[in-house]
């Protein structure tokens, strides 16, 4: 039995939010909510479970229907895919235990329970893809859901940031797709066991892969391509925007590294690294000072993933070189995609409840938070934390990474990067923390201490998040060593 | 899990525990807040003094130490002399403390907040005495840096606001300097242990010269701001609008020692003689002789109180930098021994500071005529501690004073001597003023005849504390001698530290 | 027979904390203040009954030697007999709010005495500033500030100057080698250091002051034995001749001599009967550095050195305490000239009149000078005599300045009648000043008394004596013309302006620290922030052109050329 299990773990885990789905959309909203809360319970042991068996035996292979690539479709699990795949169930479980108070059972929200667990199943196999068709399926699924998922409130606002991200999400996915049917034309194969094999160095596939990277890039919203970013995260509910800045972004940043680092990797041609990693340093300034200067607090905090997007890039011209380095830069990236998650979700949730209890989230509105909400106070506050890049968060693990790999690869420029960045981040975390703590305007010491405090639940949610991507940083080994599982050569110490 | 081990841990998680059951009590039950902060105290007091003990049972090559696996280098504490000195003193005056702040917080707000960030800063503090490596070091450091912050600011106003802005612009870009220099060091050398004598090898002065100068500047840079080492030391006075409590044990103890005890770490248990042979600890003794001076001339201008006790602590932190700095095991049990030393007497100065601005609404040493008489006990601890500092016997601070001197000697380091002279007439020239405001000019009338009649000077929890750390000031120079005293501790320590 | 410990004598040596205590427990105060007079006792005891010999206490400060021999005995005798009457005396006359003295009293006290039991430099230097310290209160009790801030000042200047000497011999006692420029600095420290507190020609400017403003018990105490602990330290940390060929002796003899003559010529002009006395201490203390001179010049006259400083610190001590009291005595006593001539005796004494302990303290201290080196030997034949004349001009000039004083001083300024106790310790004192050296318990001393009686000697003693008071008597006749020099000199002389300058410095910050308000709490934001603000604002704009499509749509082309660009180069 625990065998069978352990072989059905890929499928089983795709399997739970994607029955869970369309059952909440027909049971409507009053069993909606359970439906979700119980597939997001159940995906956790089997999440976990995925990672126990992953450390032990290394890449799982799962053929549906059993009839295995090249003409089936493989679902392949490495230590990249199972920490993915963690990352993603732990978020959605806070996720969805904050979206049950947050929605509560308000018709108009009909439609969160079935589009979020169709999102939530979308990226989980996504990450279990094992051709790049798939991939691009797996991509639309989640962008079309995570659309729809920002358009929920039919606020104006929403609806354009929505149109917005769709036609970049569109745009961005016809690039992918045009760049899967050249590889496909030059290489006859889009199973990706395959093409590890049999690429290599030719004009044509060199060219499919560099319009993937754009379209990757566009959906990734790494500067300058961020533009349609800041107002989907914004205007989305807060429960939505989490996802989408915590999960969603990095679906297209998976492929990108598995592509740069892993499958494309024979055929992957100098100058691109060096050029993603300047847009990165660039992303990391550019939305940390946007970040700074913003005066709403969603704002703020979508801004600040555009900056944090920049740390993931800073990977790829840290792995080239091969060697520790490049072990480095790769634990660091995919490290900082895991912690960024679970501290981006907790500021947008608690962004969220700020929202929820004063029905504005004007940051000069935010003086004395931290006797009026403590929870609340305390969830941002140790989410900047990770922001910032401080122990014990899991940020600093991961920019001790990347600062390593940058001196081990001779690149210190990009350790100054990552440690002005921290600094940035700083900036805008304190300038919303600070005020926390003021007294100023006079007299605020009288105003109620709670105006209709929210659910415990939803503030729990939160400050469960932010302590875990606080606690990353000294309980994260075993994670790194998962990263590290069946990792690609090139970043395995295998010097190719 | 062995009683050494358990010690080890309890001493760090302790505080921690507490402060996250001080969070979930909420702000309005004050009585179970209390009891809970003591009785935390109390245990982190016996862990460490646990810690201690079984540093000394295994001193000096059979430390206890327990740790996780993390990032090659592990997240592991470990119980030795010169760490357990630190965390006793950090633990032991956490107690005495606690209590103070329970009745100098009395009337405030917000004391969840409060008293919660207060028992971080103290486990994190223990965490950095008792940590076994750099990595380990650097995090608890960090998490030292963010936790005080909120109580920098505690009161809210744009003043405190303001200071705790100074604070973080010093802290952070110093956190980040450590974070390079760390993380250069453990490529260069490896994981790198703290050990006794230098845990770097020989070699790399000759192979990595250049880099490890670098690293050692950069190190210096991330702790010097704590150590409030010149020019690193403006966010100090800046930092005083904390309320007294935090000035006490976090900017006088805590805070301020965790820079200066990684100063010693790093340049004893991590460089070592590599140092020497670098010049770099040379460059670091001269810094700390200026600032000795500087701090004092600084002082002497301070008409706020606790603004003159910040400079004093500036120049004071120095006395322990120069003592490390300096290739002499006499001096470097001096510096080590003015640790505890100092800690004792500055602490009961701004114990001093807050119960004056409480039961007197003096802030202004111009404000002092006569205090003597209207706080006689107060202002008996805090002459006495003052005395000290300055560096008269037999108050601890001249045995650790007198350690340096002869070690500047011992280390052929002349300068060192006029150091110490000229700023003990320059201590003297702004600590001797307000004893004498107190103790011989006349009292405004209303305190000319003491406290008001049947009642105490002051609230006993406050004054009691501060009786006793000046108390504990005065035996740690009258029996130095006695084995257990810091002093001998230090001497102890610095026999194994300069094998060299 | 049983045996006394050598720590006793550090422990009773410090029996006086115990009055410190009490005087600080309302509960004891009055008890405290009673026992006062008998708190120096033990010492005195210890000083006859404890043996020579040493005692390590390792607990305490940093591990403590009592060293117990016969020079220290000598000054915890002088010291225990000058604080035991200046504690009579001030049963007698108590100054207001005496608690408060009388715990400063004790705790000076019980430094001095203890420093004479110890000879490690840490020990030394603890009970030192236990002593100098607390003096200040006894100074500046009568509240004449500006004295008191001379004192502070000196004081804390000389135990600066003191401890980083004694980090150099410290380090020596360990066996470190200072090298050939710490060591001799180590030792000039030290020569300064007490100086300071022997008011050594240039480091004197603390001593008129203090002894004019303080209460006459502070004045005995610190001219009869306090100032005598910087002789002891000298004798104590000195080396028996010169380290590492630095010439130190030459000058320091000279030093000497010429406080010996400065202390003579500017005392006799002064007005104030105390002040006159610090002059005259300031020579006598010429005397005592002449001779440590000779001992730092020649090694082999080191011994004779330290015991010639030993007894003159025992006689000037006894002479300098009595003249003191016996100068407020005078004051107080309606039948001033049975006073008057009681002071005679210990002027006499001090001049080195034939028969008194002057005589032979002087024939001890030729022992020394007759080893001096060179030029010095016949030098100091001629100068030492002359030294005596002027001294005796000093005590003429002070015998006159009390007698007359009502001229000079209201008499309602202390009317009070000397009380029993005072009378009691000034008749301990005159009769310590005319015995002690003949019972004195040390070979040379005996030998020098036997000496002093030869009629050779006797004339020796007698005639700068003689000439001293023709001279006196002329000056006197001369009456009126000499008038004009009284008080030319200010009693701090070189040091008076300076003094006066920091006086007013001070006053001056005072006003001004009054005058100015609390400081501000809340301070403007500084203008660079506002240029910050206007970047950040420039920066926004920008934003919002990356957010326009047209912007978007002509990034993602550009990137994609130049993907596909490098892509066809690779």
């Amino acid at each position: 039995m625990a065998e069978w299990i352990m072989r059905q773990l890929p499928a089983l885990i795709i399997l739970v939010p994607f029955t869970a789905a369309p059952l909440a959309y027909l049971l409507g909203t009053r069993f909606g909510r359970p439906v979700g809360f119980i597939s997001a319970l159940l995906s956790q042991p089997l999440a976990v479970l995925l990672a126990i068996t992953v450390m032990r035996e290394g890449t799982l292979r799962y053929e549906v229907g059993g009839w295995g690539g090249p003409l089936g479709i493989d679902l392949v699990a490495d230590g990249l895919t199972a920490t993915m795949v963690l990352v993603t169930t732990v978020v959605g479980l806070f996720v969805t235990i904050y979206a049950l108070g947050y929605f509560g059972d308000r018709e108009r929200y009909r439609f969160f329970w079935p589009l979020w667990l169709f999102l939530w199943g979308s990226l989980l196999a996504l990450f279990f893809s094992g051709d790049i068709f798939n991939l691009y399926v797996c991509l639309e699924l989640v962008s079309m859901s995570a659309v729809a998922l920002v358009g929920l409130t039919l606020r104006r606002e929403a609806l354009v940031a929505a149109m917005r991200y769709m036609l970049a999400a569109i745009l961005g996915s016809l690039f992918y797709l045009f760049g899967v049917a050249l590889i496909y034309g030059a290489f006859g194969s889009v199973d990706m066991q395959t093409l590890r094999e049999i690429v290599r160095a030719d004009t044509t596939a060199q060219a499919a892969l560099a319009l993937m990277t754009v379209g990757l890039v566009l959906k990734t919203a790494l500067f300058p391509l961020h533009f349609w970013l800041p107002p989907a995260h914004s205007n989305a509910p807060s429960p939505v925007s989490a996802v989408l800045s915590a999960l969603v972004v990095k679906g297209s940043f998976y492929i990108l590294v598995r592509l740069w680092v892993d499958v494309a990797q024979p055929m992957a041609f100098p100058g691109v690294s060096t050029v993603l990693g300047i847009l990165g340093a660039t992303a990391i300034i550019w939305g940390s000072l946007q970040a700074f200067r913003q005066e709403r607090l969603k704002m703020l905090v979508a801004y600040s993933t555009v900056a944090q997007i920049g740390y993931l890039f800073l990977m790829f011209p840290l792995v080239t070189g091969g060697g520790q380095a490049a072990t480095d830069a790769w634990m660091g990236g995919i490290f900082h995609a895991v912690s960024h998650a679970l501290a981006k979700s907790a500021m947008f949730l608690a962004a969220g409840l700020v929202l929820a209890r004063f029905g504005h989230d004007r940051i000069d509105g935010l003086a004395g938070l931290s006797r009026r909400a403590p929870m609340t106070a305390m969830a941002f506050g140790l989410a900047g934390v990770t922001m910032m890049g401080l122990p014990p968060s899991g940020g600093f693990v991961a920019k001790w990474l990347l600062i390593r790999a940058s001196i081990e690869a001779g690149q210190w420029w990009w350790a100054v990067i990552v440690v002005t960045g921290g600094l940035l981040a700083a900036a805008y975390v304190f300038r919303v923390v600070g005020p926390f703590f003021s007294r100023e305007p006079e007299g605020i010491d009288d105003l109620d201490l709670d105006p209709g405090r929210s659910p415990w639940a939803m503030e729990g949610a939160t400050l469960a998040l932010a302590i875990g991507a606080l606690l990353l940083g000294v309980l994260g080994q075993p994670l790194l060593d998962l990263i590290m599982v069946s990792a690609p050569a090139l970043v395995a110490g295998v010097t190719p | 899990m062995t009683w050494e081990t358990t010690a080890l841990v309890a001493g760090v998680a302790a505080p921690f525990l507490t402060a996250v059951l001080i969070f979930a009590l909420g702000e309005h039950r004050h009585a179970a807040r209390s009891r809970v902060n003591l009785a935390g105290a109390a245990l982190t007091g016996t862990a460490v003094l646990a810690a201690a003990a079984a540093a000394l049972a295994g001193a000096p090559d059979a430390y206890p130490s327990v740790g996780i696996a993390l990032l090659d280098i592990g997240f592991s504490l470990r119980a030795d002399m010169l760490g357990t000195l630190f965390a006793v003193v950090a633990g032991v005056l956490w107690l005495i403390t606690t209590v103070y702040a329970i009745g100098y917080m009395s009337h405030a707000s917000d004391r969840a907040r409060f008293f919660g960030f207060f028992s971080v800063c103290v486990g994190s503090a223990i965490g950095i005495a008792l940590s076994a490596n750099l990595l380990t070091f650097f995090i608890f450091y960090e998490i030292l840096t963010l936790a005080t912050y909120p109580l920098v600011i505690h009161s809210g106003t744009p003043a405190a606001l303001k200071g705790g802005r100074t604070y973080l612009t010093y802290a952070l870009p110093a956190g980040g300097a450590l974070a390079v220099g760390v993380v250069w060091l453990n490529l260069i050398a490896g994981p790198v242990e703290f050990t006794a004598g230098g845990s770097l090898d020989p070699v790399l002065a000759s192979t990595h010269a250049g880099s490890l100068i670098v690293i050692f500047a950069l190190l210096m840079l991330g702790l010097g701001v704590k150590a409030a080492l010149f020019p690193l030391h403006g966010w100090l006075p800046a930092a005083m609008v904390a309320p007294a409590p935090v000035s006490s044990l976090l900017h006088a103890v805590a805070v301020v020692k965790a820079g200066v005890f990684g100063i010693a770490r790093v340049v004893l248990e991590v460089y070592g003689p590599l140092g020497r042979d670098l010049g770099v600890t040379q460059v670091l003794a001269v810094l700390a002789g200026f600032t000795i001076i500087f701090g004092s001339v600084r002082a002497i201008a301070q008409d706020d109180f606790k603004k003159r006790l910040a400079f004093s602590t500036i120049a004071q932190l120095s006395y322990i930098t120069l003592g490390v700095a300096l290739a002499s095991p006499i001096a470097i049990a001096g510096g080590i021994a003015h640790l505890a030393h100092h800690a004792a007497m500055k602490i009961t100065m701004f114990f001093t500071a807050g119960a004056v601005a409480e039961e007197v609404k003096a802030y202004r040493v111009s404000e002092f005529d006569g205090l003597g008489k209207r706080m006689p006990l107060t202002m008996t601890a805090f002459s006495l501690a003052a005395i000290g500092i300055v560096g008269v016997p037999p108050v601890a601070g001249f045995t650790s004073k007198w350690l340096l001197g002869v070690g500047g000697v011992d280390a052929g380091a002349g300068w060192v001597i006029a150091v110490l002279g000229i700023s003990s007439v320059l201590n003297a020239a702004y600590f001797f003023p307000i004893i004498h405001r107190a103790w011989f000019r006349t009292p405004k009338p209303e305190w000319a005849h003491g406290p008001a009649s049947g009642k105490p000077e002051g609230d006993m929890r406050m004054i009691v504390p501060l009786v006793i750390t000046a108390a504990i000031g005065l035996a740690m120079g009258v029996f130095a001698g006695m084995d257990l005293s810091p002093a001998s501790w230090a001497q102890a320590i610095a026999g194994w530290e300069f094998p060299w | 027979m049983v045996t006394v410990p050598v720590w006793l004598a550090l422990a009773a040596a410090l029996v006086p904390l115990l009055v410190v205590a009490g005087c600080a427990l309302p509960a004891t105060r009055d008890l405290a203040r009673r026992m006062l007079v008998f708190a120096a006792l033990p010492a005195l005891a210890a000083a006859v009954v404890v043996p020579d010999g040493t005692a390590e206490i390792d607990w305490l400060f940093i591990g403590t030697f009592v060293d117990f021999d016969a020079t220290g005995r000598a000054f915890l005798a002088l010291s225990g007999v000058i604080w035991t009457a200046a504690a009579l005396y001030l049963a007698a006359h108590p100054p207001d709010r005496p608690t408060w003295f009388s715990g400063w009293f004790a705790l000076a006290m019980a430094g001095n005495l203890a420093l004479c039991c110890v000879t490690d430099p840490a020990a030394f230097y603890t009970f030192f500033a236990m002593m100098a310290l607390p003096t200040y209160a006894l100074v500046a009790h009568e509240g004449d500030r500006s004295a008191g801030r001379a004192y502070m000042a000196f004081t804390v200047v000389g135990e600066a100057l003191l401890v980083c000497g004694l980090f150099v011999l410290g380090a020596t006692a360990l066996g470190i080698d200072p090298g050939p420029v710490l060591g001799p600095a180590g030792i000039g420290l030290v020569l300064a250091a007490f100086g300071v507190k022997i008011g050594a020609l240039g480091l004197h400017g603390w001593m008129p002051v203090s002894y004019a403003a303080a209460p006459t018990v502070t004045a005995a105490a610190l001219a009869g034995s306090m100032s005598k602990a910087g002789v002891l330290g000298l004798i104590r940390f000195l080396p028996a001749g010169e380290p590492t060929g630095i010439p130190f002796g030459g000058p320091v003899i000279a030093f000497g001599v010429a406080a010996a003559f400065y202390g003579a010529v500017v005392g006799v002009v002064q007005v104030k009967p105390k002040v006159v006395l610090a002059y005259s201490s300031i020579s006598q203390f010429g005397l005592i550095t002449i001779a440590l001179g000779v001992g730092l010049a020649e090694p082999v006259a080191w011994l004779f050195a330290v015991s010639a400083a030993t007894v003159y610190s025992v006689h000037h001590g006894l002479a300098k305490a009595a003249l003191f009291i016996g100068e407020d005595i005078a004051a107080r006593a309606r039948r001033r000239w049975l006073a008057v001539a009681g002071l005679a005796l210990p002027a006499l004494a001090l001049a080195g009149a034939p028969l008194a302990s002057g005589a032979v303290a002087k024939l001890v201290l030729k022992e020394t000078t007759a080893l001096a080196p060179g030029v010095w030997h016949d030098a100091l034949e001629t100068l030492l005599p002359l030294a005596a004349v002027g001294t005796t001009l000093l005590m003429a000039r002070f015998l006159y300045l009390v007698a007359t004083r009502s001229l000079s001083e209201p008499a309602e300024a202390r009317s009070e009648a000397p009380g029993t106790p005072a009378i009691l310790s000034w008749a301990l004192l005159l009769v310590a000043v005319a015995g002690a050296l003949w019972v004195w318990p040390m070979t040379e001393v005996g030998y020098a008394a036997q000496k002093s009686l030869d009629a050779h000697y006797l004339w020796l003693a007698a005639w700068p004596v003689l000439l001293g008071v023709v001279a006196a008597a002329a000056t006197w006749a001369v009456g009126d013309r000499t008038r004009r020099l009284e008080g030319v000199i200010p009693p701090a002389d070189v040091y008076a302006p300076l003094l006066r300058r920091v006086d007013r410095a001070v006053e001056r910050r005072d006003r001004a620290v009054r005058q100015t308000p609390a400081p501000q709490a809340v301070t403007q934001p500084p203008a660079t922030m506002n240029r910050g603000a206007r970047l950040l604002d420039r920066a926004g704009v920008v934003e919002n052109g990356f957010l326009a499509w047209a912007t978007a749509a002509s990034a993602i082309g550009a990137l994609t050329v130049l993907l596909l660009l490098l892509a066809a180069r690779g």
